[in-house]
C-alpha cells in the first residue's frame, strides 16, 4: 500500500519518540530503583542487548517482509498457530496501550490539572488520538518528525536548567546495588526497546538495508537519550530519592530556579510532553486496528478505530489507582514483554526452518 | 430519527474512501534510487542529470479544446444572421447592443454589418481601424463580389487591428462581442470577422495594496486579465513561460489563464490544474476567491492552500521555482499552486533585503505567527490554570488589576478579543476617510475606557493588543484570517484544560496539516515528510546558496543555479578561460 | 461530503468537553490567596501552629502598600502582607482553616520560604514534616528553608521589608545574600530533603531571629569579626528588626547547633557552595589596623578521602583569590615583598577557623554537614560496602587535613599607598617609609 510509505528519517524518528516517551513517565525513577546509583549501567546493558535481540526482527523481515505479519504468520505457522501469535503480539499490545493512556492522563493530573477528574484526561487523549489514528501512519511519523526536535529541545532544556544542582558525588558509589541487579534487569529491560515490534507487526515498506539502518539507528538514538536522562537525574537527585517520585522529569522541572523571574516552569513542558504522549497512543491505536485488520482481512482498518478507542478506555479504567497502574506495567509488563516482543519472529523462524519453507519466490525478487 | 440518522452517519462506515488521490509522483529516477537501496537517508541527492527537455507544444495546440459541443454555424446570408444574433441578444430590449450597418466599397457593394456592445468597445478603434479601412480606402477589386478570397484578403490586408479572429460560430461571436470585440459580418459568408476593439474602463496599474513591501519592486495586478499576463510577462521575459487560457463557467464565461513555464512545471501538475480548473460546473466565477473554493483540496481548513498573491515579481518568483500561476480575469490576485504552510509565511521582502535581515525577518514573521494563535489561550491558561509559573510581583499585579472586574478571566479575553475583530472588521468596511477614526477610537478609547470602567484588567489590553499587531504581521491575507480564527479554539481549550487543552490542539491542527495536500503537494512539505533540504523554508539562506528548485514540485530542472553560482571565487579570470562555460555545465552535473 | 460528516463525531465530543470548563483544577488569580511564608511552631491548643503570610495584592501591586503597612502586629485587615496564624492537625488542615476566615483559598504555590521553630527543629519534628512538604505539589522544592530562633509567628509578623512593596521579593532577595555573604547557608527544601536521606552529608539550614540587641550608647567597642555573630545577636537599629545570619546544624533529622556567620562561609567553602565574602581581619603587620578583602572563591575546593589503617584521612584543599578592599595601615600591600605575608595571614586565618569547624562538627555535632562524606563515596563500589563502611563512625575518628591557598589578584583601586602627613612624627609628603 502506498500510504505506508515513510521515510527512513521519519521512521527512526518515530519509533525514537516512542520508545523515548517512558522518559517522561515512570521510567527514570523505576531504573533507579533497579540499580541504585548504577542504573545507567543498566541502560546501556538493555540497549547493547536489544541491539543483539533486533538481529531477529531483522532476519525476520529479509525473509518474510513482502507480506503483512499476520499473512506471514500465517503462511509460515499455519492458520490456528498463526492467529495464536498474532493474538500474542495483539493483547500485550492493547493492555500496553491502555496502560500508557492510563499513565499520560495521570502525568497530566500529577503536573498541572491536580483537580480534574481522570475521566476528562482520558477522554480527551482517547479522542484527540484516534482522530490522529485516523489520519494514518504517514501523518503521525510526520507528527513525530516535527515533534521530535522540539520534544527534545524541552527535555535537554531542563536537563540542563538543573545544572545548579548537579553534584557529582551523587554518581557514587559507581555500581550501586551491585553487579546482580544491573546483568539481571539488564536483560528484562530490553523490554524498553519493545516499540520495535512495530517494524515486524505494522507492513511498513522499506528497503532491507534501510530496515537496518532504521532499527540499529533508533536503538542507539534511544539508548543515548535513556543514558543523559538517566545520568542527570541522578546528579540531580541521589538515588535513594530518586526512586520516590511518580514522574522523575517533572521533579527536575520543578527544581529549576533561574532566579526570581523563572521558576516553576514545569508547566511549560506540558506542551511537549503531551504531545509525545499522544504520538505514543496514537500509533498505538493505529497500529493495532491496522493489524487487527490485516488478520480479519478487511480493507481497511479506519472502522475498527472507534471500537478499539472505546475498548482501550474501557481497560485503561480497571486499575484502581495510579500505584496500581505504575505497579503493574512497570514491575509486571515492562519485565517480561521482551520474551514477547523479540521471541515472536525468533519462533516464527524457527518455525520456519523447521517446516523448511524459506523465502518465497516473489520476495526474493524484489 | 434524524438523530439515528445523522449518528449511523457520523460515526458509521461505508467503504473506503473513494475520493480520487492526486499525488505528485516522484520522478522515475528518484524511485529507481530508492528501489536500488543506494540513498542516503531518505532524500534522493540532487546529483542525477538533467532531464532531458521536452520540445514545447506548438502555440496552436491547446487552443481546441473548449468549443466542442456547438452545432450553430454562422449562415451564409446576413440577415438569417442578424435576425439570430438580434434575438440572442434580446436586441428590441437590450440598449447596448449595437448592429452597425454600412457596405463595403466593392462592386457589387456587399452589405456588412457591425457588430459590438456600445460600452465595452473603444469607438475611434472602431472608426479608424474598422470603418474607415473597409468603407472609404479599400481598393478592393470591383468585379470580384463576394466570395471567399475576398474576405480573405480583407483579414490579410485591410483590417489594421492588431488581433482579428476568423469565427464560424454563433457562441465564438457572442463570447467575442461579449468579451469587447467588433464583429464584422458580410452578406454572402458564412464566417465572420471579429477585430480586438476592447475600450472598457479598468484600472490603471498601482502599487501592490496588500503586499506592501518597503524595497523592492511596488507594482500590483489590475483587474484586467491582459495587463496581468503581461506583467507576469514583463518579469519572465523566455519563450518557455506558457500562457493558456481555459473559459470557465457556465452561464458566464470567465477567462481564466494559466501560466508555467513549460521546461520547469511538471507535467501533471499542469494537467491536474487545467483538469480542476476546466472541471468545473459552475454558473459564475466573478473572481479567483470562488475559483479557489472550487479547486481547493481541503474547503473546510482553516488555512489556504493555495497562495494568492497581487505583486508580478511574487508570482514570476513562484513560475521559476516551477508553481502554476492561474490568473482570473476581473481580479488583481493570482493564484499559485501548490502552496506549502511556508509560502504563507513568506513575503517576497525577505528575499530583496540583505540576507542577515531577510533571516531577522523570517523569525519576527514565525514568533507572529505562533503569537497570534497562542497569546492568548496562554494568557487564559497560566492566569486560571498555572499561576505557579508566573512570578510572584507579575501574579500579585494581575490579581490585583482583577480586583474589581467582575469577569472571570476567559469572559474578559472572549470580550476583548471580540471587540478587536470589530474593529478590525469595521476599519475594513468603514468609508476611507472614516477609517483611521475607528482605529484610533478602537484602539485607545475602548481600551483606556473597558480598563478604566473595570471591564478588563490592562494587562489583557497588551496582551490583545500584541495578538492584533502580530496578525498582521503574517504576510498572508487569507493565513491571517484563519490564524486568528484559530485563536478563538485556543482560547476555548485552553480555558478547559490549561496547558494540556493547548498541546491537545496544537497536536490535532498539526496532524491536520500534516494530513493536507495541496495539488498533490503534502502541506509541510519539505520539512515533513522529508526531502531533500531546501535553502528557503523558515531560515532563508543566502541566495548563492538556494541551488535547488523545492524537491517537492518535482520540476523537470531540478536545479537553480550550478553550486558554485559565484564563478569569481572559484577560478582566476585565466584559468576560467580554460575550463569555459561548458566546464560549468559538467560542474553542476557532478556536484 | 460523506466522509466530511465523520468528522463531526469527535468534534461533538469536543464541544462536549468544552462544557467541562470550570470542571476542577481552574481557578481565576484573584480567587486564590497566595501564601508567600510559612511559619510552622508548636502548638499549644493543638498539634501545630501555623502562621501564613499571605499577600494582599491590591496593596502590593498599587505600590501603596508601604505607607499603609504602618499598622500595628496583629492587625490583619489592610496591610499589605497580613499574616494569619491558627493552631490544627497538619500544615495542609491549616490551609483550609485559615479560610474559615480567609475568603480566597489558601494556595502555597508561591510560598518562597518555611519557618520553623527551633524546638521542632531540636526535637527532630521539623525534619518529618520535610517529607510532607515535598510531597504536595504546590510547594517549591526551591522555597528556602530556615530555623526561627523566636517564634516563627513573630518573625513573620516582624517581616516587613523597608525597601520592599513584595514580601515575596524580599524574601527571595533575602535568601540569595547567601552569594555575596556567605553569612547564611543556601538552601531549598529539596536539597535538604536530599541530605537528610543520604549517608555522608548532614543538611544545614539558615537561621533565622529577631533583632534583640539594639547598639548601647555607652562602653568601649572591641573587635569582633563580622561573622562572629549569630542571628539575633548583632547590634543594629533601624530596618526589619529580623536577622538571617548563620545556620543550624542537624544530625539525623536533629538540631544540634548554631554555626555562626563565619562558620557558615567556612560550611559553604568546604561544600563548594562559597561564591564571595568580605572578611575583615587585622594587618598581619600593623596590628591594630583592620584590613578588609572581597574574597572570591577561585574553584571548587579539592577534596580527597583515603582509607588507612587509623580511619580516614580527608586532605581538603581550598582556594580562594581577593581584592584588597580598604586598609586602614598604609602598608603597599601591592608590592611582592608584603603580599606573600598578607595572603599566608590570611589562609592561617581561614584553616584556623576551618580547623575549629571541623572539630566542632566531629565531636560537638557529630555530624558531616561539611559534606565529605560524598567523596567518601568515591571509595566503594556498592550501595552494600558504603553501608557497612559506616561513615559517621569514620568521621568523627578522621584526620582532617587542610590546606588554604590564597592569592590576592588585585588591591582594589591603589597601587601605591601614601601615608598621611605627619610632619610632627617626621612623616612628610610622599615619605613612604617602606
Amino acid at each position: 500500500m502506498q500510504e505506508n510509505k515513510i521515510g527512513e528519517t521519519e521512521a527512526i524518528v518515530l519509533l525514537t519518540t516512542i520508545m523515548t516517551g517512558k522518559i517522561f513517565l515512570t521510567f527514570p525513577n523505576t531504573m533507579v530503583g533497579y540499580g541504585g546509583n548504577a542504573s545507567w549501567l543498566i541502560i546501556l546493558f538493555s540497549g547493547c542487548l536489544a541491539l543483539i535481540l533486533f538481529s531477529f526482527i531483522l532476519r525476520f523481515l529479509n525473509k518474510f517482509g513482502g507480506n503483512s505479519f499476520p499473512e506471514s504468520a500465517e503462511n509460515i505457522a499455519g492458520p490456528y498457530l498463526g492467529t495464536m501469535i498474532v493474538l500474542a503480539v495483539l493483547l500485550p499490545w492493547l493492555i500496553d496501550v491502555a496502560m500508557t493512556l492510563r499513565k499520560f492522563s495521570e502525568m497530566m493530573v500529577i503536573i498541572a490539572l491536580p483537580e480534574t477528574p481522570i475521566s476528562v484526561m482520558v477522554i480527551t487523549f482517547i479522542v484527540a488520538s484516534a482522530i490522529v489514528a485516523y489520519l494514518g501512519v504517514n501523518t503521525i511519523s510526520r507528527a513525530a518528525y516535527l515533534s521530535f526536535p522540539l520534544s527534545l529541545g524541552a527535555v535537554l532544556f531542563i536537563i540542563i536548567l538543573t545544572y545548579p544542582a548537579w553534584n557529582l558525588d551523587w554518581l557514587f558509589p559507581l555500581l550501586g546495588k551491585g553487579l546482580d541487579p544491573i546483568l539481571r534487569y539488564g536483560i528484562l529491560r530490553s523490554s524498553d526497546y519493545g516499540e520495535l515490534n512495530l517494524l515486524y507487526a505494522i507492513p511498513l515498506i522499506f528497503y532491507s538495508q534501510q530496515i537496518k539502518r532504521i532499527g540499529y539507528k533508533s536503538i542507539v538514538l534511544t539508548m543515548l537519550i535513556f543514558l543523559v536522562v538517566i545520568i542527570t537525574y541522578l546528579l540531580t537527585f541521589p538515588a535513594v530519592v530518586g526512586e520516590e517520585p511518580y514522574l522523575p522529569l517533572y521533579m527536575m522541572a520543578r527544581g529549576v530556579y533561574l532566579g526570581r523571574f523563572l521558576q516553576r516552569i514545569e508547566a511549560v513542558f506540558v506542551l511537549f510532553w503531551v504531545i509525545n504522549g499522544y504520538l505514543w497512543i496514537s500509533i498505538g491505536i493505529y497500529g493495532f486496528c491496522k493489524i487487527l485488520c490485516d488478520l480479519l482481512r478487511l480493507p481497511d482498518y479506519r472502522p475498527l478505530i472507534l471500537p478499539t478507542a472505546i475498548l482501550i478506555l474501557a481497560i485503561s479504567f480497571i486499575p484502581a489507582s495510579l500505584p496500581d497502574v505504575v505497579l503493574f506495567s512497570i514491575y509486571t509488563y515492562r519485565e517480561y514483554s521482551f520474551i514477547l516482543i523479540f521471541g515472536i519472529p525468533a519462533l516464527l523462524l524457527l518455525i520456519a526452518h523447521l517446516r523448511g519453507k524459506g523465502v518465497p519466490a516473489e520476495n526474493e525478487a524484489k | 430519527m434524524k438523530l439515528r440518522k445523522f449518528l449511523s452517519k457520523a460515526l458509521g462506515y461505508d467503504g473506503p474512501p473513494t475520493d480520487r488521490k492526486f499525488i505528485l509522483e516522484e520522478t522515475k529516477e528518484e524511485k529507481f534510487l530508492a528501489a536500488d537501496g543506494d540513498i542516503k537517508g531518505d532524500t534522493v541527492n540532487a546529483a542525477h542529470p538533467r532531464c532531458p527537455l521536452k520540445k514545447p507544444k506548438k502555440p496552436g495546440q491547446n487552443e481546441q479544446t473548449a468549443n466542442e459541443q456547438d452545432t450553430g454555424e454562422l449562415r451564409h446570408t446576413l440577415s438569417e444572421n442578424i435576425l439570430y444574433l438580434e434575438e440572442k441578444f434580446h436586441l428590441p430590449k437590450n440598449k447596448d447592443v449595437v448592429f452597425r450597418s454600412f457596405t463595403i466599397s466593392t462592386v457589387p457593394e456587399v452589405s456588412a454589418v457591425l457588430l459590438y456592445l456600445e460600452n465595452m468597445v473603444d469607438k475611434q478603434a472602431i472608426n479608424h481601424s474598422i470603418l474607415q479601412p473597409l468603407m472609404l480606402l479599400s481598393h478592393l477589386n470591383p468585379n470580384q463580389g463576394a466570395n471567399l478570397a475576398t474576405y480573405q484578403r480583407i483579414l490579410q490586408s485591410y483590417l489594421p487591428s492588431n488581433h482579428v479572429r476568423k469565427l464560424t460560430i454563433y457562441d465564438e461571436v457572442i463570447t467575442e462581442v461579449t468579451g469587447g470585440a467588433t464583429v464584422i459580418l458580410f452578406d454572402g459568408c458564412s464566417y465572420g470577422l471579429a477585430a480586438e476593439t476592447r475600450g472598457f474602463a479598468f484600472r490603471n496599474i498601482e502599487a501592490a495594496r496588500t503586499e506592501q513591501v518597503v524595497q523592492g519592486p511596488q507594482e500590483g495586478f489590475n483587474e484586467n486579465i491582459q495587463d496581468n499576463t503581461s506583467l507576469i510577462r514583463k518579469h519572465l521575459r523566455t519563450e518557455q513561460l506558457i500562457t493558456e487560457y481555459e473559459k470557465v463557467g457556465v452561464r458566464n464565461k470567465t477567462n481564466v489563464a494559466i501560466m508555467y513555464l513549460e521546461d520547469l512545471a511538471n507535467t501533471s501538475l499542469v494537467k491536474e490544474v487545467k483538469s480542476r480548473v476546466t472541471g468545473i460546473n459552475a454558473d459564475y466565477l466573478p473572481e479567483s476567491g470562488t475559483l479557489e473554493e472550487f479547486i481547493e483540496d481541503h474547503t473546510f481548513s482553516l488555512i489556504p492552500q493555495i497562495i494568492k498573491t497581487e505583486r508580478p515579481d511574487r508570482v514570476a518568483s513562484m513560475l521559476i521555482e516551477g508553481k502554476v500561476a492561474i490568473v482570473v480575469d476581473n481580479d488583481p490576485f493570482v493564484m499559485l499552486v501548490p502552496t506549502t504552510l511556508w509560502d504563507l509565511l513568506h513575503s517576497p521582502e525577505d528575499h530583496y533585503v540583505r540576507f542577515p535581515y531577510g533571516f531577522w525577518l523570517r523569525f519576527i514573521r514565525l514568533a507572529a505567527a505562533l503569537l497570534t494563535v497562542l497569546l492568548p489561550a496562554l494568557y487564559v491558561a497560566v492566569a486560571t490554570f498555572h499561576q505557579e509559573m508566573i512570578p510572584t510581583d507579575l501574579l500579585l499585579s494581575i490579581a490585583a488589576a482583577k480586583e474589581r472586574v467582575p469577569f472571570p478571566t476567559i469572559v474578559e479575553v472572549l470580550l476583548m478579543e471580540f471587540s478587536f475583530e470589530l474593529i478590525r472588521e469595521a476599519g475594513v468596511r468603514v468609508p476611507g476617510i472614516i477609517g483611521p477614526t475607528v482605529g484610533i477610537v478602537g484602539t485607545l478609547i475602548l481600551g483606556q475606557a473597558a480598563v478604566a470602567a473595570s471591564l478588563v484588567s490592562p494587562i489583557l489590553i497588551i496582551v490583545v493588543a500584541v495578538t492584533g499587531l502580530s496578525s498582521y504581521a503574517i504576510p498572508s491575507y487569507s493565513a491571517g484570517f484563519g490564524l486568528r480564527f484559530m485563536r478563538f479554539i485556543f482560547i476555548f481549550l485552553a480555558a478547559t484544560l490549561g496547558f494540556f487543552g493547548i498541546s491537545t490542539g496544537l497536536f490535532i491542527v498539526f496532524c491536520l496539516l500534516l494530513s493536507m495536500n495541496s495539488f498533490g503537494v503534502p502541506f509541510l512539505a519539505p520539512v515533513a515528510p522529508k526531502t531533500v533540504r531546501s535553502a528557503d523554508i523558515l531560515i532563508r539562506y543566502p541566495v548563492w546558496s538556494q541551488e535547488q528548485r523545492p524537491d517537492y514540485l518535482q520540476t523537470k530542472d531540478r536545479q537553480r543555479q550550478v553550486n558554485k553560482s559565484r564563478r569569481w571565487l572559484t577560478k582566476s579570470p585565466d584559468q576560467r578561460k580554460d575550463g569555459g562555460s561548458a566546464g560549468a555545465g559538467k560542474q553542476n552535473r557532478r556536484d | 461530503m460523506k466522509q466530511n460528516k465523520r468528522w463531526l463525531a469527535p468534534l461533538a465530543l469536543f464541544c462536549l468537553l468544552l462544557l467541562f470548563s470550570g470542571c476542577g483544577s481552574h481557578y481565576e488569580p484573584d480567587a486564590l490567596s497566595y501564601v508567600l511564608l510559612i511559619g510552622i511552631d508548636e502548638g499549644t491548643q493543638n498539634n501545630l501552629r501555623i502562621s501564613f503570610m499571605i499577600a494582599n495584592p491590591k496593596e502590593l501591586a498599587g505600590g501603596s502598600g508601604a505607607q499603609n503597612s504602618t499598622g500595628g502586629g496583629d492587625e490583619v485587615k489592610g496591610t499589605a502582607s497580613p499574616v494569619a496564624t491558627v493552631e490544627s492537625p497538619s500544615l495542609y488542615a491549616a490551609m483550609n482553616m485559615v479560610n474559615t476566615f480567609v475568603g480566597r483559598k489558601i494556595s502555597l504555590m508561591h510560598a518562597k520560604g518555611i519557618i520553623f521553630s527551633e524546638k521542632m527543629a531540636r526535637n527532630g519534628s521539623m525534619a518529618i514534616f520535610i517529607p510532607a512538604l515535598t510531597q504536595y505539589r504546590e510547594t517549591r522544592g526551591t522555597a528556602f528553608l530556615a530555623v526561627s530562633k523566636d517564634k516563627p509567628e513573630k518573625i513573620l509578623h516582624e517581616m516587613k521589608p523597608l525597601l520592599e512593596a513584595n514580601p515575596a521579593k524580599y524574601i527571595e532577595l533575602l535568601a540569595a545574600t547567601s552569594q555575596y555573604t556567605g553569612f547564611i547557608p543556601s538552601i531549598q527544601l529539596q536539597e535538604f530533603y536530599n541530605e537528610s536521606k543520604v549517608e555522608g552529608i548532614a543538611p544545614v539550614s539558615i537561621l533565622f531571629a529577631s533583632s534583640k540587641n539594639k547598639p548601647s550608647e555607652d562602653g568601649k567597642g572591641s573587635l569582633r569579626r563580622e561573622g562572629a555573630y549569630v542571628a539575633g545577636q548583632m547590634a543594629k537599629r533601624g530596618g526589619v528588626a529580623l536577622e538571617a545570619m548563620g545556620a543550624a546544624a542537624f544530625r539525623d533529622g536533629k538540631m544540634v547547633g548554631e554555626l555562626n556567620g563565619d562558620e557558615t562561609t567556612l560550611q559553604a567553602m568546604l561544600r563548594g557552595k562559597f561564591k564571595r565574602g568580605i572578611f575583615s581581619m587585622e594587618d598581619p603587620l600593623k596590628p591594630k589596623n583592620i584590613l578588609s578583602m572581597d574574597v572570591v572563591s577561585a574553584r571548587k575546593p579539592k577534596i580527597k578521602v583515603r582509607l588507612t589503617n587509623q580511619g580516614a584521612v580527608i586532605d581538603a584543599k581550598i582556594s580562594l583569590e581577593g581584592n584588597l578592599l580598604g586598609a586602614t595601615s598604609t602598608i603597599d600591600y601591592a608590592l611582592p615583598k608584603y603580599r606573600p605575608i598578607l595572603e599566608k595571614d590570611f589562609s592561617d586565618m581561614i584553616k584556623k577557623q576551618a580547623e575549629d569547624l571541623i572539630i566542632k562538627t566531629q565531636q560537638e555535632y557529630k555530624a558531616d554537614i561539611l559534606g565529605f562524606g560524598t567523596k567518601a563515596r568515591h571509595l566503594v563500589l556498592t550501595q552494600k560496602q558504603w553501608q557497612e563502611l559506616k561513615w559517621r563512625d569514620l568521621y568523627e575518628q578522621a584526620e582532617v587535613n587542610i590546606e588554604v591557598d590564597y592569592k590576592l589578584r588585585r588591591t582594589g583601586n591603589l597601587f601605591r599607598i601614601m601615608p598621611l602627613l605627619k610632619p610632627e612624627q617626621g612623616i612628610d609628603e610622599g615619605d613612604n617609609p617602606q
